[in-house]
Formats: C-alpha cells, structure tokens, sequence
C-alpha cells in the first residue's frame, strides 16, 4: 500500500513535470541565454473573492463545504428579516466581502482571529476607520486594509493542502497587494526553494511574519526572533541580512538598510557592466581571431 | 608506419596530475553550474525540471556543495603540487616556462592585436604559455577562491553574520550569482572557442586530455620555447630520442 502511494507520489510528480516543461521553447531560450525572469509557479487563481454567487459544485468540495449556509449567514431569517433586505434594494450590490461581519468567523477559529485582531492589519484598519469618522481621509475599497474574507475564500476555501501548496497559495495571496514583496520574496533563496522547488523546511510569508498577526520586522530584534525559529544559531548580524530586496520594499524609515541596500545595489552594478565589458572584449576578440585565422587558411598560409 | 611513429618527437606539456585536475574540473565545474543554475533560476520550467530529475531541493543543494568541495580540493591538490614543484623539484615559478604573467605577455598581447588586425603576418612567439592559456588560468584560479568565499558565506550565513554585518550575505549573492555568470559564460563561450574551435586548432585540441603534443605544434604555437629548447639541451621536456 506505501509502495502504491510513492509510486502515484512519482506518477503526479511526473505529470507536472510534463505540464512544466510545456512551457515551450521560449523558456528553454530564456533559460539558455540567461534572462533572469520570476514567474509565480501556481497561476490557477485559488483564493477568488466570493461573490453573492456561489459555485455550489466547489462550494461543496471546499473545507466548509459541510457547513449550512445559515451557519455563518444567519442574518438571512433572523429578526423577521428575510434575504434579501426588501427595504434595503441596494444591499445585493454591496461588496459581499467587504461588508460581512468577520465576527462570526470567531466562532470556529478563536485563535485566528485574536491573531488578526492584534496584528498589524487590524490595527491599519482600525485607523482607517478613525481616519474615515474624522473625516479627513477617507480609504478607497482597494487601499483598506485586509479582513478575513480578502484573503481566504469563505466559500471555496481547501483543507488538507500540503505546507508546499498553502505556502504557494499565500504567497500569491499576499503578493495580490504586497507585490513588490512578493517579487522580491520569490527572487530570494526561501522563495525560490518553497515555492519553485518545493522545499517544506523553506520558510513561507507567515513563517516569517506570523500567521494572522503580519507582523512588520522591521524592528531587528523581532526580526531576530523570526529568524531564530529554523537558522538556531542566528546573531542579530543575521537579522541584518536583506530578504526583500526590491527598492520599494525597504522603508523610508530606515535609513541603514537603505544605505545598506544603496551600497549593494551599486556595486551590483559596476560588477554587471564589469563583467560585460570583459566577456564583450573578449568574445569580439574571439570573432575577429576566428575570421583571421579563417583569412589565413583559406589564403592557404 | 613505423617509420613515421619513429621520426614523430612527442613533447610532453602536461603532467598527469595536471590532466587528471582538469579532467575532474570539467565534470565538477558542469556539476556545479547545472546545479546551481537550477537554483538560481528555479523560477523557470527547465530548472524546476532538472531540480526535479535530481530529486528536489534537498539533493540539488547537496550535489551543488559536492561539487563545490571537489573543485576547491583541486585547488588545493594544484597548490600541494606548485610547492612540490617549487620546493622538491627546484622548479622555478616565474620563468619564461611558468604560468605567471610577464612583460613579455603584454607585447604578445599587443602584437596578437596587430596580427588581428592584420598589422602583422604572423602571431607573436609564444613561450611555453600563451597569454590567453595564463588568462584561463588565473581566471579560473582567482575565480575559485572568490566563488569559494562567497559561497561559505551562503554555506553558512548564520557564522559569518557573527562577526560582519548582514549585508554582506546579500552581497555575497550578488557576487555568487554574477561570477557564476561570468565564469559559464567565459568557460563554455570564449575558453573552449579559443582552445578548441578557432581554425587553427579545430576540431580540438588534445594536448590537455593526452599531455602530449607534437615538434610541428610547439614549432607553430610555442616559437618561444621552441626557439629557447633548441638553445639548451636541458630543457623541460622528455622527448623520444
């Protein structure tokens, strides 16, 4: 019976491997001559926003699928209310994600949602929402800041993933408005090993930043902490170390890592032009070498 | 038939430690750039791919170390060697014979550009090395203790980050990638057209895989040392008769 499992563990194995090298040759090109170009593996798009519709047929494949509607929507017949509101004719064109009361989530995932309430999203949101009652500010749909519903799919959501699929799933997740994050995560070793190459011991976006919580590291001695849950021996050198490298990513409060990150993009530079005048002069040296030599025997030297 | 083995006066250019070196680095260095290349560029099918056939990331990274540490033992048996060689054999390091750059190389230099440019009819007189042979070399040479620096600094970040700041891990991949770079792009583009490909020397050139070259070809190529053999009976080479 194990034998069977590992065997279909290589056959599905396998099965990506041909959809991966599908592709076509305009990767293996890119590859051959060097682009340097990241591309999220997993592009089905998984974590959809639910709508007022729903898929009953993924709805009840999903990890809630168990549940009755009136679980979490009991709104739609209490208080002699019955959906939709008949005297509130816009509330079908309210943004369902947005204007569902996250509280019942609480309900069954406790912890979950204390997390969120002492995290950085929740605190975001909470000034938002003072910004919006005094009035001078008043946060477009897009800018505010994430609920549960922005980021899991109430309706569709999947249990029983592998650490490898969530961490690729979260990080598309995260990525949706921390894109820049997103890009330099993938281009860094812990993005290209969990999410290219499927290392489960490789750390995922909340592995770092805390499940629920998203916690901002940019406080070394924090960063450190998070650090220290797989490298055990890290120093607060090592919280030093830059993961998200993108210009946008570093903030403006930071003056030593920018500095920091100045510096190395610099000498990133004068290496890139160095290293391409030296192979230029040379393959060019090469080029004529062969057309003089060639001169030279076809003269019959 | 006989005749023609007889009269061929073979010189011999490289020890066998030498060619076995370099035999061994051609393999480790192929290991090491698909492994690392397929980390590198993990983001790209082909790479997933071949990361795949090794078996994951896990085997990818050991490999990459495997043949990290088997090209810096090589350096290291080549150094054993250069003090042997200095020491026990009373070799001198900086002759007209060794590998170390010289004045002499800056006018061939100069003189193979005239050659290209067809100020000149013929290339300069080589010694016992060519400058681009010394160019390989010592790109390979310093090279490896760049990429093998670098590379601890990647083995183990947690050490380093010790005792320098942790930037410098960030610049260590920088450098990693951007010598890695470099050295495919040198080695497989401009080492193997200049020692292989070129008119002169197509379809290749054994002498680094055989040792042996022939009294035609160091006539030809190493006028230099030709010229300094004939000039002193002792010389370094072993010919037959």
């Amino acid at each position: 019976m194990g034998q069977l499992r590992v065997n279909l563990c290589r056959w599905n194995a396998a099965k990506k491997m041909l959809t991966l090298l599908a592709h076509g040759w305009l990767m293996v090109v890119a590859w051959l001559i060097l682009l340097i170009q990241v591309q999220p593996a997993w592009s089905e798009n998984l974590t959809a926003s639910s709508s007022w519709f729903v898929d009953m047929n993924r709805f009840s494949k999903s990890a809630h699928g168990s549940l009755k509607c009136e679980r979490c929507h009991e709104e739609m017949t209490a208080q002699g209310n019955v959906h939709p509101d008949r005297k509130d004719p816009t509330a079908i064109k309210k943004d369902s994600v947005k204007s569902y009361d996250y509280k019942r989530c609480a309900a069954c995932h406790p912890e979950a949602y204390q997390r969120h309430l002492t995290g950085e999203h929740a605190k975001v949101l909470a000034k938002q929402e003072q910004d919006k009652l005094s009035g001078s500010e008043e946060t477009s749909r897009e800018r505010l800041a994430p609920t549960c519903g922005d980021c899991h799919s109430s309706h569709y959501v999947q249990s029983k993933l592998s650490r490898v699929e969530k961490g690729a799933q979260m990080t598309e997740t995260c990525g949706k408005c921390h894109k820049t994050q997103e890009m330099s995560y993938l281009k860094d070793i812990h993005g290209r090993m969990g999410v290219f190459l499927e290392k489960k011991a490789s750390a995922y976006c909340t592995d770092c930043h805390g499940a629920h919580s998203c916690e901002s590291l940019k406080d070394e001695q924090k960063a450190l902490t998070a650090c220290r849950r797989c490298h055990r021996d890290a120093t607060i050198g090592f919280a030093g170390v830059i993961i998200h490298t993108g210009p946008e990513d570093i903030s403006k409060k930071d003056p030593k890592k920018q500095a920091d990150m100045v510096l190395i993009g610099t000498i990133k530079r004068i290496s890139q032009i160095g290293i391409f005048l030296f192979l230029g002069f040379f393959a060019l040296q090469t080029f004529v070498w062969i057309l003089r030599e060639l001169h030279d025997k076809l003269r019959g030297r | 038939m006989a005749d023609q083995t007889m009269r061929q006066e073979i010189f011999w250019r490289f020890s066998a430690l030498q060619r076995l070196l370099h035999l061994i680095v051609i393999f480790g260095f192929i290991g090491i750039v698909l492994t690392g290349f397929s980390m590198a560029f993990s983001s790209m099918a082909p790479a997933r791919a071949f990361a795949w056939f090794l078996g994951g990331a896990d085997s990818v990274r050991y490999l990459h170390r495997f043949f990290a540490v088997v090209l810096y033992s090589c350096v290291v048996t080549h150094v054993f060697w250069l003090f042997y060689y200095k020491f026990i054999l009373g070799g001198n390091l900086f002759g007209p014979n060794s590998i170390c750059f010289r004045k002499q190389d800056l006018l061939c230099f100069r003189d193979h550009i005239r050659y290209l440019l067809a100020m000149r009819n013929v290339p300069p007189p080589y010694d016992r090395f060519t400058f681009w042979e010394k160019l390989d070399y010592w790109a390979i040479f310093i090279g490896m203790q760049s990429m093998g620096l670098t590379g601890l600094f990647l083995w183990f970040p947690e050490f380093f980050s010790r005792f320098l700041p942790g930037y410098i891990i960030n610049l260590a991949q920088v450098f990693h990638f951007d010598e890695a770079v470099l050295a495919v792009l040198y080695i497989f583009l401009i080492h193997v057209t200049v020692a292989h490909w070129r008119p002169e020397v197509f379809p290749g050139n054994w002498t680094i895989f055989t040792g042996k070259t022939t009294k035609e070809n160091m006539m030809r190529t190493h006028p230099g040392e030709w010229a300094s053999l004939n000039a002193s009976p002792q010389g370094s080479t072993i010919g037959e008769q």
